[in-house]
């Protein structure tokens, strides 16, 4: 049994499941254009896994194997209409910069492999420290994806004007295949660092 | 734990309706206040397009309402469209303003779903600047008269096209 910090770091560096278990990565390609968008899915992605780690492990003992995934995906998508809802309603500025990314975290698979993968074998407890640290993990990776295209592709970080004007931006970066160039490069370097490190 | 077919069909059920219950109570509590946000940028908008408004009429025509706006002597100042233009990620819902004179004075986007850093870009001035100040009898036909922005021209296009048919409308109907 790993220890309470041991649950919380892995999704960070050992298990981060942007770079080390390869997972949502639909929403890791298609919305890091910019750092904030990075940051602002990153955070979203945080506050539904909590939630529904929390309801999975609680329940897990109540539903049956056979129709688990079924069970968890309207758990799933219920906290995240509600999430929709709500931040329209009261957080009417967040809503409106995280717009489509937030009905999209339905369908992100780091919710669902976390729910199959630890919810579902392990106490609240410990269900939540895994939720935290796979949510810093997540955002600390989008944020890095979204800052490299960011500055590359308009020039800036986080909306402030890095290259100066004179800069000509890399639309390529900006657009589809740059999403894929940069979280390659990211992914090698990853590998190459860990393995330098020992760790596999 | 036994699996009988009764049980995972009535554990699913449970679930489903407790989450459905959960959606139902979220939704009745915030429906009226995203509605009433809503209406509130709406008017807010169109007072930043017509400061000197002081009433002003809905029409239907099709799907889309426009408002007609008087100002305080009762004179006729222009309209304001609430409509829906075809973009890469589904529906655009925007306002424009057309004066009594024919010339778009603003143009706001209310909701969207285009890609963000790339279609998006109709939210901003180096798209909205184009469209400001073309007549009515303008021509806007997409890519020949006004120029599509580079990397998003189906985001773009799709508004110049909405926007050729709502000044078609506003022509017809409310500028003599």
């Amino acid at each position: 049994m790993s220890t309470l910090a041991q649950e919380f770091s892995k999704g960070i560096f050992k298990e981060n499941p942007t770079f080390r278990l390869l997972l949502g990565m639909c929403p890791t390609l298609a919305i890091t254009t910019t750092a904030f968008f990075g940051f602002g899915m990153g955070v979203s992605v945080l506050a539904v896994l909590l939630c529904s780690n929390i309801v999975i492990s609680a329940v897990r003992n109540l539903i049956p194997d056979k129709v688990r995934m079924p069970a968890y995906i309207l758990i799933i998508a219920a906290f995240v209409s509600a999430t929709d809802m709500l931040l329209n309603a009261y957080v009417p500025d967040l809503h409106k910069a995280l717009g489509i990314f937030i009905p999209l975290i339905v369908v992100n698979c780091i919710i669902m492999g976390r729910a199959e993968a630890f919810a579902r074998k392990n106490n609240v407890v410990r269900s939540i420290l895994d939720a935290l640290g796979m949510g810093v993990g997540v955002t600390i990776s989008l944020t890095l994806v979204g800052i490299i295209r960011e500055l590359f592709g308009a020039g800036s970080i986080f909306g402030f004007n890095i290259m100066g004007s004179a800069y000509e931006p890399m639309m390529l970066l900006a657009s589809p295949p740059g999403a894929f160039i940069t979280l390659g490069i990211l992914l090698g370097l990853c590998n190459f660092a860990f393995k330098r490190l020992g760790i596999e | 734990m036994r699996e009988s077919g009764l049980r995972m069909a009535l554990t699913l059920l449970i679930i489903g309706v407790i989450c459905g219950g959960l959606i139902a109570a979220v939704n009745g509590v915030t429906a009226p206040v995203i509605e009433e946000r809503t209406m509130v940028q709406f008017l807010e908008a169109l007072e930043g397009f017509f400061p000197e408004v002081d009433s002003y009429d809905v029409s239907e025509i099709g799907n889309e309402s426009f408002y007609t706006c008087t100002d305080a002597a009762g004179n006729f100042i222009g309209v304001v469209a609430q409509a829906k233009a075809d973009g890469y990620g589904g529906a655009i819902f925007y306002d424009l303003a057309v004066s009594d004179s024919g010339d778009i004075v603003g143009i706001r986007i209310s909701s969207h779903g285009e890609t963000p850093g790339i279609g998006d870009v109709i939210t901003k001035d180096e798209f909205q600047d184009r469209v400001i100040g073309l007549n009515v009898a303008d021509s806007i036909s997409a890519g020949v008269d006004v120029d599509t922005v580079s990397g998003a021209t189906i985001s773009s296009g799709g508004m110049l096209d909405s926007i050729r048919r709502v000044m078609d409308i506003i022509g017809e109907n409310f500028l003599n």
